[in-house]
């Protein structure tokens, strides 16, 4: 049986760049949406390891960025990261805010990327999703917790390791879970 | 407390310079504070900027929940570099736990470069018109569509704050307990989608009544208000110039990071 979600996501399987007003102006709400989460996220990360373990601002930045590069794709993925780390910088969210910068830059890309080869039906695709991306972040995040906090290299490869498995593996189903919601609700026919 | 406070006009010199000469101060500014570790020009850029927001007639107050917010992240930073910054003389043993000296100077540093960051981006935001921003963002060359995010970020984020307060009562409503932040981290997910699909209804609101006032329909656009670069504005822009040469000049031949 067809669900609404299969309808939706084969309409927009294959594509790379979607630049309508929607997308645009969803990307941009999905920034904002992604941000005030994160208020709640990351300043409990930063409470409990001082912004070096950023584990829930991974998750729910890792959740709600992959569903903005799943139904926006490309360069709709670029302006919810950059929304969402300027926000970041402005608020002073995290002590790793400005290093959020470069990291949705290539972060947005990696995903739309994935996303493009992706179909989503079967249920590995979503790990390998947000394994695959949260990969790419997290090596950015190495070098901001490098240049930024200046931690000694052992820390680093300890805590960008535990949050790129922590992240993709609970994301993956959280993003599945919001996905067929979307899908479910026809918000987006 | 909101925690990005909006544009409001007030009759000061800052507010009446072009976005130009603005943007010129904070890049300027974000150039200093991150081309140096020392504390004590980090401390004087703050205090600088602070200065400038009492020439723009800015209100202390508005700087006050993301100072609080980075006091308290400093002093958890202090407590996690100190333990982690192992290479330097041990500053103080607490039993077993040796603290160590480097980890003080570094967590100083990066709270006192967080919060010269913050009050730069607040001043800019609070003294810089939203559609200024764009104005500028469409001579810099970037397309209208485009140029408008930022602008359209800063209007609806209250929107969307005061919408996902209402999806945090709606759940506590139905007798789900999310009173601390705690709570609020293990029921994530239930607050997740309904703010998800709310974005997008509204994603799909503001995009339709868009479009039917005729916005993409053409690649160029006119704008009621207008950008003009006035003497003042080219005074200041110099002035910011000679300001970041003479930071390159000292950087280069007296002060090493």
């Amino acid at each position: 049986m067809a669900t609404a979600q299969q309808a939706f996501l084969s309409r927009i399987e294959g594509q790379f760049w979607r630049v309508s007003t929607k997308d645009i102006i969803g990307s941009v709400l999905m920034g904002i949406a992604l941000n005030l989460v994160q208020q709640v996220t990351e300043r409990a990360d930063a409470a409990l390891t001082g912004g070096s373990f950023i584990i829930f601002g991974s998750i729910s930045y890792m959740t709600i960025f992959t569903i903005a590069a799943i139904y926006f794709r490309y360069p709709g993925a670029l302006i919810t990261g950059l929304v969402q780390a300027g926000i970041s910088v402005a608020t002073a969210a995290s002590p790793m805010s400005p290093a959020f910068v470069w990291t949705n830059i290539i972060q947005s890309f990696a995903a739309v990327l994935i996303v493009w080869r992706l179909s989503l039906r079967p249920w590995w695709h979503w790990p390998v999703l947000t394994f695959g991306h949260g990969l790419v972040g997290s090596i950015c995040i190495a070098i901001g917790l490098w240049l930024i906090l200046q931690l000694p290299a052992n820390v680093i490869l300890l805590s960008a390791s535990v949050t790129w498995v922590i992240e993709s593996a609970v994301s993956a189903p959280l993003v599945a879970v919001i996905a067929r919601g979307i899908d479910r609700s026809g918000v987006l026919d | 407390m909101p925690l990005l406070t909006a544009y409001a006009y007030c009759d000061s010199p800052v507010h009446r310079l072009d976005p130009r000469p603005k943007t010129l101060w904070l890049a300027g500014m974000l150039g200093i504070i991150y081309s140096t570790a020392s504390i004590p020009i980090l401390i004087g850029c703050l205090v600088v900027a602070l200065c400038v927001s009492s020439l723009g007639k800015l209100s202390y107050k508005a700087f006050l929940p993301v100072v609080k917010a980075l006091l308290a992240l400093g002093a958890f930073l202090l407590v996690v570099q100190t333990l982690f910054q192992s290479k330097s003389p041990v500053l103080m043993a607490i039993g077993p736990v040796n603290l160590y000296e480097r980890g003080l100077w570094v967590s100083t540093e990066v709270t006192v470069r967080l919060l010269c960051m913050a009050v730069l981006f607040l001043q800019f935001l609070l003294w810089t018109h939203p559609t200024d921003i764009t104005l500028m963002l469409v001579k810099f060359g970037l397309p209208y569509k485009y140029a408008m995010i930022l602008p359209l970020a800063l209007r609806f984020f209250p929107i969307l704050e005061k919408e996902m307060v209402s999806i945090f009562d709606a759940q506590q409503a139905r007798g789900l307990e999310l009173n601390s932040t705690h709570k609020r981290l293990l029921r994530l997910a239930v607050i997740l989608l309904p703010f998800c699909l709310r974005v997008m209804r509204r994603a799909n609101d503001i995009s339709l009544s868009m479009e039917l006032r005729g916005f993409g329909c053409h690649p160029d656009r006119t704008f009621l208000r207008e950008i003009r670069m006035r003497p003042m504005d080219y005074t200041v822009v110099a002035l910011l110039a000679l300001m970041i040469l003479a930071w390159i000049t000292a950087r280069t031949l007296y002060l090493s990071r």
